[in-house]
């Protein structure tokens, strides 16, 4: 966001003032205002940095001589580790296993892939054994539907499913849903798999997207910090039975979800007493935060869906009470429950944990197969592209521009609407039930290449490509695993390539890897960057060295010789951003106009000059001191970093000029401590 | 490290005033969720669990105070959005920006520009991954930019405004 739009927005409002906030406080043993900020910026610092800034400015400028501050040694050690993720490795790199598909229900399927020209033969709906993907990887216990019955909490006449859980940890865990065992290995490969999907998710998200329809994937995000605990639960080395009834089910989850929300919800009863309660407080904090908060419940909902066929019904707060009936209330156009207790809280809390991750697309799925949605929302008698589209672009669109005809528009509602909390949550939860969605098309229609084609759908709905239903169509295929991601190799893991510009910025510094100039010109300036650019647009479009407007060899030459990531591979999209960026890290005067050039423009492959100081903020790159970047480390440049300390409203450093000079414990930000760090470089006392 | 509470307490007040409308209700309901923060809050050292735990209790006093107000039908004394609006907003040319989007969306504007909740907050918040959070707020403030900017017109129809809130 641009800085301006930012301030305008701060500017333009004008809150009243809180009357009492002072007594207040004080009252509750919170120190005024007045003492906290002096704690900010100490005052001995404060005047230390004003004097050396009087004292530096009278007459020190361009002392001594000017050495590049380098400090850190990169230990000659230029090993880079490539790790695997994405969608796609899940498919090719766990072993066989069998897997029990939806779809038919009878029958096992081995693990297979499928190119993209198998599509036609694959995928036609009904398929028994149709490509199992990385969600469905997740589920293997999908065999039955049925939950076993255990001991059912007060106010409640349903009864979820149950997993047995060994209490002891090391204690060897039998997991039973339904005659279907786990075996420690199917869980272990189980877990692995979720968690390279999750890395994959993650890694296609967080980092550079180079086309629009590539920006698409299922939400699976918000599991990542949750891996180590869930692992550990896996292993029994967290104790997850709440109720010490010697199982682990549902019930769990909802007496650690009420023990964490209770003082909102006392109106709901469970069979809970004080050994139960004594319980949760003792093995509760699965996060060891020292609370038992909502994060631990909701680790611990996650935990139960990676163990059990999870499906709508537990969303469903008669479930819980079957004397539930929810009033709607309106507030200021947020839809809440006016009644909500406990148990509905539980339910919604359970659809919407559900949704993020993988969980929720089974439950889908199921909800679907049984009948709970009629997909046929234009009632032409068959389930085809165009309901596909229909589902597809209500859940994006938006208000100013509405395609889809009323009488659709209104089905489509209906449809979605009958998943429970979808009226309350669809805000929340529509990406995701989109994402699922178009998985759930994709891997029943039989797909035709053009369906991946977002201008296709312009001929069913005018309009409809702006939603691009063919991208996220694309995006269901993949998550699927029917489709493979053409973009897979443009997708960067962002902690793997910084390590990698890091190595290799630090072979440069000491003579041992040659600059990037990628056009063989002699010199390092932004034609190489545009060079880098042509040449992963050439990536993308899948142009040869006599197709591509660059000269054929140096195109021949970025193809061939540089691999300056060292993973094996020359020109791929880590070595095309390492001639992009490396620029900027640069202390070569003669660089820094066409590296201010460059600063105004964004790369192509999506990345701006913020971004990629930003990035390299907490890397152990030696920094210049060039807090000014004028392509010099001076006086001033320790003066200018006293002054955005001491008077930070009216100093401020670029981000260049912040990454410059954060000379002194490199990584931690802009403090005194930098700005003595370049005084000792120019006066040659350090390194 | 711990939330200023100071700083803090400024944040929920201003989120409470554009939640209730009233400075005196907004006052007396962020004194309570700073009490309630302060009879839970004894091992906390989670700013970002801090944070969430402060707009929740917020957030649900918000709620329980319209529904009292419901309850007691004084809808009537409620002012409408425009006058609300008009009382924080300063700037015209944003503030008719502003008033295209859903108070859902103008929530999300005060909330990550104005109290500077992090991403990660309002994703607990929202119950959204923390991606879509992004997104979300980048199509929004999109919208505002090119508002703000003229670059392009947008037209949020009343009755296209209530479907997108109500409905989605």
């Amino acid at each position: 966001m641009k800085r301006k739009l930012k301030k305008a927005i701060q500017e333009s409002f004008d809150f009243p003032e809180a009357a009492h906030k002072a007594e207040f406080l004080r009252e509750h043993g919170v120190p005024a205002e007045e003492e906290t900020r002096r704690h900010f910026i100490p005052i001995p610092l404060r005047i230390t940095a004003a004097a050396a800034a009087c004292v530096l400015a009278i007459g020190l400028w361009n002392i001594g001589k000017e050495p590049a501050i380098s400090r850190k040694d990169d230990g000659g050690n230029n090993i880079i580790t490539t790790d695997e993720h994405g969608a796609s490795d899940i498919i090719t790199s766990a072993p066989d296993v069998p897997i029990v598909t939806t779809a038919a229900g009878s029958e096992p399927a081995i693990r297979t892939t499928t190119s993209a020209g198998d599509i036609s033969e694959n995928n036609a709906i009904s398929v028994s054994t149709a490509v199992t993907s990385a969600m469905n990887d997740i589920k293997p216990q999908s065999k039955t539907t049925a939950p076993e019955v255990s001991q059912p909490p007060k106010k409640t006449n349903k009864v979820p499913a149950a997993v047995t859980t060994a209490v002891d940890p090391g204690t060897v865990i039998t997991t039973t849903t339904g005659g279907y065992e786990l075996s420690d290995y199917e869980r272990s490969v189980i877990m692995k798999k979720v968690s390279l999907f999750i890395s994959g998710a993650l890694a296609a998200n967080s980092f550079f997207i180079p086309t629009a329809n590539a920006s698409y994937k299922l939400e699976n995000q918000q599991y990542y910090n949750e891996e180590a605990y869930l692992e550990m639960m896996q292993n029994g080395e967290l104790d997850t039975d709440i109720n010490m009834d010697g199982k682990f089910d549902l019930i769990d989850c909802r007496l650690l979800d009420w023990y964490t929300t209770r003082e909102f919800y006392e109106d709901t009863v469970l069979d809970i007493t004080p050994e139960i309660i004594a319980n949760i407080e003792k093995i509760g904090d699965y996060d060891g935060d020292g609370e038992i908060s909502w994060f631990d419940s909701e680790v611990l909902m996650h935990h139960f869906m990676l163990n059990n066929d999870v499906s709508y019904d537990y969303c469903d707060p008669t479930f819980y009470d079957p004397d539930f009936v929810p009033v709607p209330l309106d507030l200021g156009g947020l839809t809440y429950v006016a009644n909500a207790t406990a148990d509905y809280m539980f339910a919604e809390s359970f659809f919407c944990r559900m949704n993020n991750i993988s969980a929720g697309y089974t439950a889908l799925e199921k909800f679907i197969d049984n009948g709970g949605m009629d997909l046929d929302v234009n009632e032409d008698g068959k389930v085809d592209i165009k309901d596909y589209l229909y589902f597809s672009v209500f859940a994006e669109e938006r208000p100013d521009n509405i395609v889809l005809p009323e009488n659709i528009r209104e089905r489509v509602r209906e449809e979605y609407f009958k998943i429970p909390h979808m009226e309350t949550c669809f805000h929340n939860v529509r990406t995701s039930i989109r994402g699922f969605i178009s998985g759930y098309f994709a891997s029943h229609l039989t797909l035709m290449p053009e369906y991946f084609e977002n201008d296709f759908y312009d001929s069913i709905v005018n309009g409809s490509s702006e939603y691009w239903p063919g991208g996220s169509l694309k995006q269901g295929a993949i998550a699927m695993g029917i489709e493979s991601d053409e973009y897979e190799e443009f997708r960067i893991d962002e902690d793997l390539f910084k390590e990698c510009l890091v190595n290799y910025y630090m072979d440069v510094k000491n003579g041992r890897a040659a600059a990037p100039d990628v056009n063989m010109d002699g010199r390092l300036d932004e034609a190489d960057i545009k060079v880098s650019s042509i040449f992963f647009g050439d990536k993308v479009m899948g142009n040869t060295a006599a197709e591509s407007e660059l000269p054929e060899n140096v195109w021949n030459n970025f193809a061939n010789n540089c691999d300056f990531s060292g993973n094996g591979t020359s020109g791929d999209i880590y070595d095309i951003m390492i001639v992009q960026v490396y620029l900027y890290l640069t202390d070569d005067s003669a660089l820094i106009s066409s590296s201010a050039n460059v600063n105004a423009r964004t790369f192509s492959t999506g990345m701006s000059a913020d971004e990629v100081y930003d990035m390299l903020a907490d890397t152990d790159i030696a920094r210049s001191g060039d807090a000014d970047s004028d392509g010099k480390m001076k006086m001033n440049d320790a003066v200018l970093v006293m002054q955005t300390i001491s008077n930070a409203d009216t100093y401020q450093l670029t981000s260049k000029g912040r990454f410059n000079a954060d000379v002194n414990n490199t990584g931690d930000g802009i403090t005194p401590n930098d700005a003595l760090g370049i005084q000792k470089a120019l006066l040659g006392l350090e390194p | 490290m711990s939330v200023d509470l100071n700083e803090q307490y400024d944040k929920i007040f201003r989120y409470c005033y554009f939640k209730v409308r009233n400075r005196t209700v907004a006052e007396d309901i962020t004194q309570e969720t700073f009490l309630r923060f302060f009879e839970r809050q004894n091992k906390e050292n989670d700013i970002v669990k801090e944070m969430h735990y402060l707009y929740t209790i917020a957030g649900n006093l918000c709620a329980d105070q319209f529904r009292k107000k419901q309850s007691e039908e004084l809808t009537d004394d409620i002012p409408d959005d425009k006058d609300h609006e008009d009382d924080i907003l300063t700037s015209v040319a944003l503030g008719s920006a502003m008033k295209k989007l859903s108070n859902e969306e103008r929530e999300l504007i005060i909330l990550r520009y104005v109290n500077e909740v992090p991403v990660s907050v309002l994703s607990r918040l929202y119950g959204i991954s923390r991606f879509a959070m992004s997104r979300r707020i980048r199509r929004i403030v999109s919208f505002l930019k090119k508002e703000f900017n003229g670059e392009e017109e947008y037209h949020y129809e009343e009755k296209a405004e209530e479907s997108h809130t109500g409905v989605f």
